[in-house]
């Protein structure tokens, strides 16, 4: 991957970190900062012009680094907790809340892992007899920029000597390395987001290709991890619905339900103040994401029928509604 | 458009005669030129002087949110050699130390620095550029544009070794003429993304000014009208859908409009 720039705080410049983040890319121009939020959070930015080329930017993080999860999210765990090593993301889902909760699309990495590390334990110290999970990839994809910023290499490890605490990798990546060459962790799951392809035409710019994500999807299920299914958002619909279910038929032809750690759906959702926004830089769509939001997917007949066409193929224990 | 805002009449002189400019008539302080795309005002020296040129240009050119805004001037360097060119990536105010950071588009052509603003000429070189008036034409720049769109072009003029005589119009002129197409191939590809992003909007804001204007409506009916009608023109630009014919019943065609497009 190439960047034009790359903002360093200077706190971090010197890190060995930072420096075998640089090692690993591509970049015309290195400027330093004195805080990330110099550059990511001021207005009067255009998300979509920065999509374009985003920059990259190398930060710590302090505070709030472990946040608890809405109530009802969940994929059968009690307690739930997530976290973002990294804000925003390489792909460009149209419907992404990203794009309307920050006011830059650069890429911002933050680098002190061992901080993530401390705060994760001191909830599990507090919780000794819990089974937590840890969410990773709310933010940004938890495994795209993986050969970039070595992440998953570090929680990976972490991860697995610590067995009450479950880490959720959420991706659409088929970035797959950091799994292939590490033995299956019965901690870790590794959960793809997935739409048949003419949803992900419309709507999933730059991401894999249905067939890729199943293929991933498929291998990592047979090398032994633990994987899950996360339709979310769906966008079924009366006129679509048959899609839907060759799409369901399709991914279990490969996918074996009976190992299959869980499966969520959820509807497009997303909160008035970063819809809003979306609808001002995203023009060209605003009568689409108007038509989305009024939606009111789960009382349709179609969601009714996707749901009872997955039954058919995974037991509805594993089926969570998010 | 594209504003240019330049503290010297020397230093505008070479992009005047590149792009084909004339002198403006009016009635501010400030001197401008201009051609259907481009407009270049002269700030005088300093960033306060910048700063208010950049509220003068707006309001002299129609007030029109998010247009192409550009600082270019001349700035000393520790070591460059005169007369080379940098795109600026940073500015720091040397007086607040506020910093700005310009995005910078894909594929630049031009070589980047970062760029002090003193509040007075700097003869302590060092590795940043030293001007006088980056900051002051940024912050006021943000009021009126998205932050893409707004950049600074430097070109060296002085260094520890040598300086050039500021007051020399022809050495100035000479400098910066060697240059002019990088610059304006710079500027084009900020085009490109200006009439990508916000060409369009321009065009919709004209129609809805249109259909709005000699209405007697009150503030809340414009407000709504005007998201509505936005809706519509996007709509019908993509669909090519049957105009309407807004001359009389506005409120009812509002209605009609709300209800075919479900919002």
């Amino acid at each position: 991957m190439k960047f034009e720039n790359i903002y360093i705080e200077d706190e971090i410049k010197s890190l060995k970190k930072t420096k075998s983040i640089l090692s690993r890319i591509k970049y015309k121009n290195i400027i330093f900062c004195d805080k990330y939020t110099e550059i990511f959070n001021p207005k009067n930015q255009n998300f979509r012009i920065q999509k374009i080329n985003p920059n990259l930017i190398l930060a710590k993080k302090y505070g709030k680094f472990i946040l608890k999860t809405p109530p009802k999210f969940s994929i059968g765990f009690k307690y739930n907790y997530y976290f973002s090593h990294m804000l925003n993301c390489v792909y460009d889902c149209k419907y992404c809340f990203l794009q309307g909760m920050f006011n830059s699309a650069n890429f911002l990495v933050f680098v002190n892992y061992e901080d993530f590390f401390e705060r994760i334990d001191c909830i599990l110290t507090k919780n000794p007899n819990k089974k937590i999970c840890f969410f990773s990839g709310y933010d940004c994809d938890s495994l795209a920029l993986e050969k970039i910023t070595n992440f998953l290499n570090s929680f990976l490890t972490f991860f697995e000597q610590r067995k009450n605490a479950f880490l959720e990798v959420r991706t659409k990546s088929t970035n797959i390395e950091v799994f292939k060459k590490n033995k299956p962790i019965n901690n870790v799951i590794i959960s793809y987001s997935l739409n048949p392809e003419e949803i992900i035409q419309k709507y999933e710019q730059k991401t894999p290709t249905f067939a890729k994500r199943l293929e991933s999807l498929h291998l990592l299920q047979s090398l032994g991890w633990k994987v899950g299914i996360r339709f979310d958002p769906i966008f079924v619909s009366h006129d679509n619905v048959n899609i839907y279910n060759r799409f369901v038929e399709n991914i279990f032809l490969k996918i074996n339900p009976n190992t299959l750690h869980s499966v969520t759906i959820g509807e497009f959702r997303m909160p008035n103040s970063f819809l809003n926004k979306i609808l001002k830089i995203r023009t060209n769509d605003s009568l689409e994401f108007l038509e989305l939001h009024n939606n009111k997917l789960k009382k349709k007949e179609s969601y009714s029928l996707f749901k009872k066409k997955l039954r058919t193929f995974v037991s509805a224990r594993k089926i969570y509604e998010n | 458009m594209i504003h240019f805002i330049v503290a010297t009449t020397s230093e505008a002189r070479p992009l005047i005669d590149f792009f084909k400019l004339k002198k403006k008539n009016s009635i501010s302080n400030f001197i401008f030129f201009d051609n259907d795309e481009i407009s270049l005002t002269i700030s005088g020296i300093g960033k306060i002087n910048a700063a208010m040129s950049v509220t003068h240009t707006y309001y002299e050119f129609n007030k029109i949110k998010n247009n192409v805004w550009v600082n270019f001037g001349i700035a000393g360097h520790m070591s460059h050699s005169i007369g080379k060119i940098f795109l600026i990536n940073k500015i720091v105010d040397k007086e607040t130390n506020y910093k700005y950071f310009p995005h910078i588009i894909k594929n630049c052509n031009l070589a980047q620095k970062s760029c002090i603003t003193y509040s007075e000429q700097n003869l302590f070189y060092n590795d940043d550029l030293s001007d006088m008036e980056a900051s002051g034409f940024f912050m006021a720049a943000d009021k009126y544009s998205t932050k893409e769109l707004i950049h600074s072009i430097k070109i060296i003029s002085d260094n520890e070794k040598e300086k050039i005589d500021f007051s020399d119009k022809k050495k100035i002129y000479d400098i910066i003429k060697p240059n002019e197409k990088m610059i304006a191939s710079y500027i084009e590809n900020i085009n490109k993304i200006w009439k990508k992003f916000y060409f369009y909007k321009k065009t919709i804001d004209e129609k809805v000014k249109k259909v709005l204007q000699n209405k007697n409506l009150s503030f809340y009916q414009k407000k709504e009208f005007t998201k509505v009608l936005e809706y519509y023109f996007l709509n019908s630009e993509k669909n090519s859908s049957k105009t309407i014919d807004f001359s009389d019943n506005l409120a009812e065609k509002i209605k009609l409009i709300k209800r075919n497009l479900k919002i």
